[in-house]
C-alpha cells in the first residue's frame, strides 16, 4: 500500500486503530507514517488542551526578579580595576610615602609607621579583595 | 533555537523573550510542585531568577527546555527541603523520587511536566509555518473541520487543502523532531 492522503490518516487517528485494517499493516512498516499520526494525535490533544498562556503580569514579576538579580552581579568599582593597576599603585604609594619621610627626616618617630602601614594594609586588602572576587565562580 | 551569546550575556530583551516563550513550561512546573496559587507563582518566579543565574551553565549539548526542566525541578526540591512541610508538593515530589522518599500518588508530574513541554513545543511550531499551511492545519485540526469546509472558505480546492496540510505535517514533524533530539 502506498501512503495514505492525510485525510485518511486523520481519520485514522479520529477513529482509533482497528477500523482501518489495511492502513494498520501499512502503519506498522512506514516510519514516517507513523511520525505524521502520531503528530496529528498530538495535534488533537493541543485541540483538546490549549497551551495555558502566563498572565502578563506574572510575567513581569518574573523579569522584575531577573532584573535585580542581574543588578547584583554587576561588577563594583573595585572590581573593575585591573590588579596589576592595583598592586602599581600600591607600591608607588608606599614608595611615595617613604621618600616623603626620609627626606623630611622624620623616619625614627612613631608617625612613619602610622603613615606606611596604614595604606600598605589598605593597598593589601583591596589587592586579596579583588583577586578574591577575579577567581569566585561566576554564579550560583 | 537559542541565542548562547544574548543568552550567556543576560540581554534584557533576550531574557523578555524568553520568560514569554518558555513561560508554559516553567508555569508547568511550578503548578505541579506549588501547595497553592500564590505558591506556584513564588516559585515561578524563582525559576526565572534561578535560570538567569544558571544561564552559563546551559551549554547547546543538551535541549534548552529539558535544561529549563531540570532547574526548575531543582528549585522546588529546594524549596520543600527549606521549608520542610508536608504538603501537595512534598507528595508530588516523593512521586518523582527527588526527595529519596517512597514514591505514591496517582499522577505522574513528570509525565505531565513532559506533556505540557511537547504541547508548547508543537504550540510554537506553528509560528515556523507558512502563512497558508498555517491557516490549513488551525483550521483542520484546532477547529475541527474537514477539507471540503476548508476548501470553501479559503476559495481553494480540496486537493490543495490536502497537500498544504501535508506539507504542514511534514514541516512540523521535522521541528518537533529537531527539537526533541
Amino acid at each position: 500500500m502506498k501512503c495514505p492522503d492525510i485525510d485518511r490518516l486523520t481519520d485514522f487517528v479520529k477513529r482509533g486503530a482497528g477500523r482501518d485494517p489495511e492502513l494498520d499493516g501499512h502503519l506498522q512498516c512506514c516510519q514516517r507514517c507513523q511520525e505524521e499520526t502520531a503528530l496529528i494525535e498530538q495535534l488533537f490533544d493541543l485541540a483538546r488542551n490549549p497551551v495555558k498562556e502566563v498572565p502578563d503580569a506574572l510575567n513581569q514579576q518574573a523579569l522584575d526578579r531577573i532584573q535585580v538579580a542581574r543588578q547584583a552581579e554587576e561588577p563594583s568599582v573595585l572590581d573593575q580595576v585591573p590588579v596589576r593597576q592595583l598592586v602599581a599603585a600600591g607600591v608607588l604609594g608606599f614608595l611615595t610615602a617613604f621618600l616623603a619621610m626620609a627626606t623630611s627626616g622624620s623616619a625614627g618617630s612613631s608617625g612613619p609607621a602610622v603613615v606606611l602601614g596604614f595604606p600598605l594594609i589598605l593597598g593589601s586588602a583591596a589587592v586579596v579583595l579583588r583577586i578574591r572576587a577575579s577567581h569566585s565562580p561566576d554564579f550560583e | 533555537m537559542i541565542n548562547l551569546d544574548r543568552f550567556w550575556a543576560g540581554e534584557k530583551g533576550y531574557f523578555d523573550e524568553l520568560v514569554r516563550t518558555y513561560g508554559p513550561v516553567v508555569q508547568s512546573v511550578a503548578e505541579v510542585y506549588g501547595r497553592d496559587t500564590d505558591h506556584a507563582d513564588n516559585l515561578y518566579q524563582e525559576i526565572w531568577t534561578r535560570l538567569f543565574q544558571k544561564r552559563r551553565h546551559y551549554s547547546e549539548e543538551g535541549r534548552f527546555v529539558a535544561w529549563i526542566r531540570r532547574v526548575a525541578i531543582n528549585v522546588c526540591v529546594e524549596d520543600f527541603r527549606a521549608q520542610k512541610v508536608r504538603s501537595k508538593g512534598m507528595a508530588r515530589l516523593e512521586a518523582l523520587g527527588e526527595t529519596g522518599i517512597a514514591c505514591g500518588g496517582d499522577e505522574d508530574p513528570l509525565a505531565k511536566v513532559e506533556k505540557e513541554e511537547k504541547r508548547l513545543v508543537l504550540h510554537r511550531a506553528f509560528d515556523h509555518l507558512p502563512p497558508r499551511q498555517m491557516e490549513v492545519i488551525k483550521k483542520r485540526y484546532l477547529e475541527g473541520q474537514n477539507s471540503k469546509e476548508i476548501a470553501e472558505t479559503m476559495g481553494i480546492a480540496p486537493a490543495t487543502v490536502r497537500s498544504l496540510a501535508r506539507k504542514a505535517i511534514a514541516r512540523l514533524r521535522k521541528i518537533v523532531k529537531g527539537f526533541s533530539q
